[in-house]
């Protein structure tokens, strides 16, 4: 390679490349927005409109939120899923980082080495479904919202995640601590934590999505539809009428279009954790990355 | 709905197949069910000596009623009974929590402590009635777990699937063969009100698994735009298959409605399929000749009913997403209701019910959605349709709650309560809720639903599948001549109440099989001679067994 090859990045960009990506970048970015668009629109359509012609409904309305919010179904299960996000993910930080940070103790501890394997075990064997419901049942949990919490607490991948970025942290700062006086506690809660805001923010976020995304577990474990988390909820909406009614004798009631009723209820599940996402995006590169890059 | 899916009882496609197989269904139903077998049906091969079935005692009928004359059409009323009679004398429970698993197509219920028409249930039951609702994409999962954990309600709805059947067979469930035997059943008079084939539907190896979930015998019901077809040429519905694939394709291509986009069919299989079926006259399911089976896919007629479907798509008398539109009933439907559709078939109360969305386009169309009889092919035979014994589901009762005597009679007590017939008093509260509450009295007399209640969600989630079918609304004439002339011209399948291992284990396939084979010869990406290739596939993946196995069973008849 001569002396007049610079990088690519060095290189002044080429005007045709540039639009080609811009319009590459465009396209695919037109792919992506022309979905949700379109939901959100949609979610505003009228009862007459037509929602299955455009972007554009033909008709604007208010009707589709107002019956979703009629029974007082969805808003309750918005609530339940905000608690069981916030309490969660609050629980899921707090054991996946201690259980993070005590398995970056290989050397010093005994013991610590099996019990990282048996983690990383988790990631290859799942018990599967109905040995899971049969630990939640014999726990008592069935029914109740830390049924939603208690399985899930701490996920491997996170936690090895954590750990990799604790892994990096200088050594020497700890080792001052520890000449100062601190135990591992105070290690952990003074040094540790607060230099790892970056991978903390980026698996809380992890853990808030998957929270908020619970359906499966709820859908188990839940009997009782007054519990129901929002997904479970939006799940009754869009299969409503799915299965064609002319076959089980169900009655189809003068509900707005339905198609409007489910783009409701998407955007009034997946507003609230969008939101979040701005605020953690400074960290969420640096966090995974930082993490998972080292081993 | 492809040919191989439909149900043996309830002529349609229940739910997936997969799931409860892709859960292994039957190994965890098999460990779980060990010890748990009522006094009921042995497992699965083993036949009971019979009992006689329980007596059928017909409905009451009230003043203004309109009789059918063809059995399995649900009587029907123009308006309200105005005198309500009460069937039930005393409260059925005993005041303790009653649960039940429930089919849900809907939102779910508004939780009980702000749920008025639940509460006042509650208080006429008797009992704290607690129910956990599924929806159908969902219900093999949780059912599978919930069998899996042992602890099934005292009701589950069950439909006749696979995983469903396996449960039965395995002896999860309460048999009521002998507890509802012949008169015995008059204990419970409502549930004698139960046609004597939609108990033998839900009777398997002799055994009778619960009350079944009722539905009429024929549900469908074909609608035209009159208007568009006057407006393309057609003065009178279409005589024969040719001219309705004309009238199609003038409702696609004919801009009928001026500035619209419009479409003769919408959704394949779906309706398209529905509708090629009856005029070329294919077999529901399996025919039963001269002691041989005959599966639908194997006869001329469906041969010719897919080359006139291909034929149509050529032309262009169906929506181009009319293949993704089949497993999309909301999309499907949304044409409708926008009036884009020339043609569609759906249950026939849900065109006539004012308060249902179809009803409230029929009203404003005025006639010009008028309902039709597809006719025959050639224009001379008629049209066959596809009949069941009238039952989507069974409302079992669990085997391990049923071996207390007393218990199962409450539960009996409280099926009886809600199976309150047409002009009872227990009907009407769980269809209207309580006046002033729910409802109104119009000049007429008749019930005026009160504005912003949640009860037609609530009514969904919470009385699905217990009440009896009702048709009352003003064209309650029209519809029962309509529903009378499709039910004659409909044919049971011959294996109606037939269990096959294989059709259980393998339908999905087939069922796959048929969108390889068939969705892709009608829009002409596969050649109308791969039928053969497909019948020589779905024989050799299941298809000659599942004969074998119903044959079988036929023989022993």
């Amino acid at each position: 390679m001569t002396s007049s090859h610079q990088p690519v990045w060095v290189e002044r960009p080429n005007r045709v490349v540039t639009t080609i990506k811009g319009i590459l970048i465009g396209a695919i970015l037109l792919v992506m927005i022309y979905p949700l668009a379109y939901v959100i629109l949609n979610s505003f359509a009228g009862p007459e409109a037509t929602t299955t012609a455009g972007l554009i409904p033909s008709e604007w309305s208010l009707s589709s939120y107002s019956t979703i919010f009629k029974g007082g179904i969805v808003q309750r299960s918005l609530i339940v899923s905000i608690l069981i996000t916030l309490v969660g993910t609050a629980l899921s930080l707090v054991v996946t980082s201690t259980l993070a940070y005590a398995l970056t103790k290989t050397r010093q501890v005994p013991g610590i080495r099996p019990a990282l394997y048996l983690v990383l075990l988790t990631m290859i064997f799942s018990a599967g479904i109905i040995p899971n419901y049969l630990v939640v049942k014999a726990f008592g949990l069935l029914d109740s919202y830390w049924s939603l919490i208690v399985p899930v607490l701490a996920s491997a991948f996170n936690v090895v995640v954590m750990r990799n970025f604790f892994m990096q942290l200088p050594r020497e700062l700890f080792e001052a601590a520890r000449i100062d006086g601190a135990g591992e506690l105070s290690i952990f809660i003074k040094i540790v934590l607060p230099l790892s805001k970056a991978v903390l923010a980026v698996i809380g976020l992890f853990y808030a999505v998957s929270y908020w995304n619970s359906f499966f577990n709820a859908l188990l474990y839940l009997n009782d539809s007054s519990k129901w988390p929002i997904q479970l909820v939006l799940n009754s909406y869009v299969l409503q009428g799915a299965s064609m009614s002319s076959m089980n004798g169900a009655e189809m009631y003068n509900l707005p279009s339905s198609q409007s009723v489910q783009m409701a209820v998407l955007v009034t599940a997946t507003v609230p954790i969008l939101i979040v996402y701005p605020f953690l995006q400074k960290y969420f590169t640096k966090g995974v990355l930082t993490g998972a890059i080292k081993g | 709905m492809s040919s191989q899916s439909n149900s043996p009882r309830a002529g349609g496609v229940p739910m997936s197949r997969r799931a409860a197989l892709g859960l292994g269904f039957g190994a965890v139903a098999g460990v779980a069910l060990t010890g748990c077998a009522s006094g009921g049906a042995g497992p699965s091969g083993t036949r009971k000596a019979a009992v006689p079935p329980p007596t059928y005692v017909a409905p009451p009928v009230y003043p203004g009623a309109i009789v059918p004359e063809v059995p399995g059409v649900p009587t029907a009323y123009a308006s309200m009974p105005k005198k309500l009679t009460r069937t039930v004398a005393a409260v059925p429970g005993r005041g303790g929590a009653v649960r039940h698993f429930h089919l849900t197509w809907g939102p779910p219920a508004t939780p009980l402590a702000e749920n008025r028409w639940w509460q006042g249930l509650n208080e006429r039951l008797g009992v704290d009635f607690k129910v956990t609702e599924v929806s159908a994409g969902s219900y093999d999962a949780k059912f599978a777990t919930m069998l899996a954990g042992g602890d099934l309600p005292e009701v589950v709805q069950l439909t006749f699937t696979a995983g469903c059947m396996k449960a039965v067979k395995q002896g999860a469930f309460a048999d009521l063969s002998e507890t509802l035997s012949g008169d015995k059943v008059l204990e419970y008079a409502n549930l004698a009100n139960v046609r004597t084939e939609q108990w033998q539907a839900c009777t398997i190896n002799g055994g009778l698994w619960g009350v079944p979930i009722d539905v009429p015998v024929e549900l469908l019901e074909f609608r035209y735009r009159k208007d568009w077809a006057e407006k393309v040429g057609f003065s009178k519905p279409p005589a024969d298959a040719a001219e309705t694939a004309e009238l199609l394709v003038a409702m696609t291509k004919g801009n009928p409605e001026s500035g619209k986009k419009t479409w003769g069919l919408t959704a394949f299989p779906g309706m398209a399929l529905d509708l090629a079926y009856g005029m070329f006259g294919v077999p529901n399911n399996w025919r039963y000749e001269g002691g041989a089976l005959t599966h639908a896919i194997e006869t001329p007629q469906f041969e010719a009913a897919i080359a006139w479907l291909t034929a149509l798509w050529k032309k262009g008398g169906m929506h181009p997403d009319a293949l993704a539109l089949g497993g999309q009933t909301d999309r499907y439907r949304a044409f409708v209701v926008q009036g884009q559709v020339g043609m569609a078939v759906d249950s026939a109360a849900n065109f006539h019910r004012p308060n249902s969305q179809y009803g409230a386009v029929v009203a404003k169309l005025d006639g010009a959605f008028a309902a039709f009889v597809p006719p025959g092919h050639d224009g001379s035979s008629k049209a066959v349709f596809r009949k069941t014994a009238g039952v989507y589901g069974i409302n079992a009762i669990s085997a391990e709650v049923a071996k207390d005597k007393e218990r199962l009679a409450e539960i009996l007590r409280l099926l009886n309560w809600r199976r309150g017939p047409v002009g009872s008093e227990e009907w009407y509260y769980q269809g209207w809720g309580a006046e002033g509450e729910y409802f109104t009295r119009g000049d007429d007399g008749d019930p005026v639903a009160v504005e912003g209640t949640n009860l037609d969600a609530d009514k969904g989630a919470i009385a699905y599948g217990l009440t009896p079918q009702s048709w009352i609304f003003p064209t309650a004439k029209e519809c029962v001549e309509t529903n009378s002339q499709m039910v004659r011209q409909s044919v049971a399948s011959a294996v109606e109440g037939l269990q096959s291992d294989t059709q259980d284990a393998r339908g999905a396939q087939l069922d796959q099989l048929f969108a390889t084979y068939i969705n892709q010869i009608v829009v002409g990406s596969r050649p109308l001679s791969d039928i053969k290739t497909y019948r020589q596939a779905w024989r050799s993946q299941g298809g000659d067994q599942i004969r074998r196995e119903f044959q079988e069973q036929l023989k022993r008849r």
